[in-house]
């Protein structure tokens, strides 16, 4: 689920910007409304998506409409998590590249679809065929992100910083944040979410709740569970309804003990759009219930519905797949997921689920030897260390365990509990023979 | 039979001893812990904060169990059990509280009871069904069934690891007589996964000694012995199991001394003091008379121990009651008794030469009958075993 969170996060990013140009951006504009809400902004996309399109078909010499067609598709899967809009963006961008050379304008566009769906390797080549016309700007930015999720978290620091220093908007801000948080500097990180925030100037609700939530989402990762309910309450102030704060409001319901909360809420979710990582979590609170077999129902559709998924957008599903595989599946198949995703996207997040992959299919030693890595590339986070504790318990280093313990603590006290390791399948002792 | 056993063994009671002085330290408690987690007391604190709240009951609960396994401290398992007492009272049980009941049921002997939680999880759809027959194949084993133990081992061998995959069918497959191929199995999976996690590496190490000696191949048992005793004290970690079957190792090969510096940190665990002391006599036989006192002192300790067990009904260390009255106490008939009643609950090779030695120095050869039978059905061959055969043999002829 925070693997999920944290996906929509970025994605939300490459559109950061978007809504302060070009003329279907105005008709994203609504006439003072009462306060916005999710079933409001699906309804408001979508209207413009119809709207473009038909524009589209009007003026078919004219690009920039798909284009922002296609960003808008992206848009609305991004705050629906409906991953069909994504085939929608590609489809119409497929259908802008037949025939001829690709225009220049069209690189940053499927740059920014191979991203949304993490396909680094794809995005990169398509920034290199921009043109020196290109806004620069954009790329660097696209290019620092996909040095950040590809573990080259220097260089993606130092672009950052040069974009935040030069430039200065809101997505650079957050951008810088977001890896500072990953860094193991969480101050400096909710210092720069905070100057983010109030350097947005755009009138999108979905990227107002969206900069609380990762507020609140830092909150959450410090142990500040109070602090990240009033961030998660204040994003629902600026759309409510949306499942993406629903969730994160469920979690920290959760880890307060409010099961029935939290699986209300889940209920609530699923009802509005069943998504496989929403299923997953639901199937963990029935499990503890009083009716454990009812949480079987969810784990058999979230199954169908990730395979499914891994059929169709193998890059950008599996990764969730790994969460659900881990739970609720073989050792064999979580690992081979764990070890595609980790190559597709080597950051911190994937290797750390390679490493409780490894370490669910008793290869204990190569889950250690994964985890010291991340942890030298210079990634520090509670979820690192608390893993690395686990694991390092496993294998009998009691003073490395004992050691990352006390980080993961220090960092986050509720570590323990938010980033259980599913252990491997051991005997029983009966006696000895 | 056991309140018979009872009336036979009870000594003359100890007095408690009363210090003379508040400021006299009686024990120095460290606070449990295990590497890598909060102590057990802070575990408990969060559960009791939060009672309800299955995670924290869980992280207790485990910790506890395991904690008892490497102190054989019952205490422990009250501490679990209180733990998951919420949800111990639903008609319909959590999976993995299902499984942690099967454990504090597994400790507890309740072997019985301990299968019916296995079969629920293997029946149900639950991921720890896999788990639960790795867990299964074990009660097979100790009722010496390994036709029923290895098929839970197949059907569970996808879900795990090689090295754990070889274990459970090496345990099995070497009951039914094909200890040289088990061992052969085990030794290459070692190999091949020397990052395993600790419990998984000792329990394998172990099963191959107890192979390696079936086979009469006491060099390769003493090299798995020596191999995992090193990598247990590397991860500062306690297997009583393993220890235990490495000092019957060295009191069979007469080495007494050895074994004597082997336990002699692990008095606490009632399994390892039996062994402790069983050296220290074997050392006063030579002259040593500080182990004979010491041998002294712990029998004292250990004939209190065995009567609070039986005071409570904790029939968990019966064979080492047993040993402690044929080798101690030289009672064989006693010993006999109550080999007979851990017969009824486990069946392992070194329950069935304690049950043929106690039946030779109880003069009854008759008694070992139910050994007989379970040779002859599990196909297992102990090069062990012959000297108590022939034994058995000879006293039964000459009657």
């Amino acid at each position: 689920m925070r693997l999920g969170f944290v996906l929509s996060l970025i994605c939300v990013l490459t559109a950061c910007d978007g809504d302060s140009k070009a003329n279907v951006a105005a008709l994203v504009q609504s006439k003072a409304a009462a306060k916005p809400t999710y079933a409001n902004e699906v309804q408001k996309l979508s209207a413009a998506i119809e709207h473009g399109l038909q524009l589209h078909v009007r003026q078919p010499s004219d690009n920039l409409v798909p284009l922002e067609v296609v960003s808008l598709y992206q848009e609305r899967a991004r705050l629906t998590g409906n991953y069909d809009d994504y085939t929608r963006a590609e489809d119409l961008l497929a259908s802008l590249l037949k025939g001829e050379k690709q225009p220049s304008t069209q690189c940053l566009a499927r740059a920014r679809l191979h991203y949304t769906l993490h396909r680094l390797k794809q995005a990169a080549a398509a920034l290199d065929g921009c043109a020196t016309t290109v806004e620069s700007t954009e790329i660097a930015a696209l290019r620092a992100d996909i040095s950040m999720y590809s573990g080259r978290y220097r260089d993606a620091e130092s672009a950052y910083r040069a974009l935040v220093n030069d430039v200065g908007i809101s997505s650079h801000y957050v951008r810088l944040g977001l890896l500072k948080k990953w860094l193991g500097d969480p101050g400096e990180a909710a210092a720069l979410f905070e100057a983010a925030e109030k350097r947005y100037h755009g009138s999108s609700p979905m990227m107002r709740a969206w900069l609380k939530l990762q507020r609140g989402s830092l909150a959450l990762d410090r142990g500040r569970l109070e602090e990240a309910l009033a961030l998660y309450n204040l994003a629902s102030d600026e759309l409510s309804g949306w499942w993406l704060i629903d969730e994160q409001i469920a979690e920290v319901k959760r880890l307060s003990g409010d099961t029935m909360a939290a699986k209300a809420l889940y209920e609530e979710i699923i009802n509005h759009g069943a998504q496989p990582e929403h299923m997953d979590e639901l199937a963990r609170l029935l499990r503890e219930g009083t009716s454990p077999e009812a949480a079987n129902g969810w784990i058999e559709r979230a199954e169908s519905i990730y395979r499914e998924r891994l059929k169709r957008f193998p890059e950008a599903s599996v990764g969730h797949a790994v969460d659900h595989f881990l739970q609720f599946g073989t050792p064999t198949e979580a690992l081979a997921l764990a070890q595609k995703n980790a190559t597709l996207r080597p950051y911190g997040v994937a290797q750390i689920a390679l490493a409780a992959a490894l370490f669910r299919a008793g290869q204990a030693g190569a889950a250690a030897d994964c985890i010291a890595r991340v942890e030298a590339s210079g990634w520090n986070t509670a979820q690192l260390h608390a893993i690395a504790a686990q694991i390092n318990a496993g294998l009998g280093r009691a003073s490395v365990a004992d050691l990352q313990h006390a980080m993961a603590l220090r960092m986050n006290p509720n570590a323990m509990r938010l980033y259980p390791l599913a252990p491997p399948v051991q005997p029983e002792i009966v006696s000895m023979l | 039979m056991l309140a018979l056993v009872v009336t036979e063994i009870s000594g003359a009671a100890e007095l408690p001893y009363t210090p003379n002085n508040d400021s006299v330290v009686l024990e120095r408690v460290a606070e449990p812990r295990l590497p890598g987690t909060m102590s057990l007391r802070k575990l408990r604190d969060a559960w009791t904060d939060k009672p309800a709240f299955l995670p924290n009951a869980l992280a207790y609960a485990r910790a506890a169990l395991e904690l008892n396994r490497r102190e054989e401290d019952p205490r422990y398992l009250g501490y679990a059990e209180a733990a998951l007492s919420l949800w111990l009272k639903r008609q319909q049980l959590p999976p993995e509280v299902l499984l942690l009941r099967a454990s504090l049921r597994f400790a507890r002997v309740d072997y019985v009871g301990a299968e019916q939680d296995l079969r629920l999880l293997i029946n149900s759809a639950a991921p720890e069904g896999h788990v639960a027959r790795i867990s299964r194949s074990s009660i097979y084993i100790s009722r010496g069934d390994p036709v029923a133990a290895l098929a839970d081992c197949e059907a569970a061998k996808t879900h795990v690891s090689r090295l754990v995959a070889s274990t459970c069918s090496g345990a099995a497959r070497g009951l039914a007589g094909e200890a040289t191929i088990a061992l052969a199995d085990i030794e290459d999976a070692l190999i091949a996964n020397d990052g395993t996690p600790i419990s998984t590496l000792l329990r394998a190490h172990a099963l191959a000694a107890e192979l390696a000696l079936r086979l009469g191949r006491v060099a390769v048992a003493r090299k798995h012995f020596e191999q995992a005793l090193r990598r247990m004290n590397d991860a500062s970690t306690i297997d009583p199991g393993l220890i235990a079957s490495y000092a019957d190792f060295l009191l069979e090969l007469n080495e007494p001394r050895n074994a004597q510096t082997l336990l002699a940190s692990y008095e606490r665990q009632d399994s390892l003091l039996l062994r402790l002391t069983l050296a220290e006599r074997a050392l006063a036989l030579a002259g040593d008379a500080t182990a004979a006192d010491a041998a002294a002192g712990h029998e004292r300790r250990l004939a209190l121990r065995f009567r609070d067990m039986r005071a409570r009904g904790d029939l968990s260390h019966l064979r080492e009651q047993a040993l402690f009255e044929l080798d101690i106490r030289s009672n064989a008939t006693v010993a006999l008794q109550l080999i007979q009643t851990s017969w009824a609950m486990l069946r392992e090779p070194v329950d069935a030469r304690l049950y043929l030695r106690a039946a030779i120095a109880a003069k009854q050869p008759g008694a070992a009958a139910p050994i007989l039978n379970w040779l002859r059905k599990s196909g297992l061959q102990d090069a062990r075993l012959a000297a108590p055969l022939a034994i058995l043999q000879v006293l039964t002829t000459s009657r």
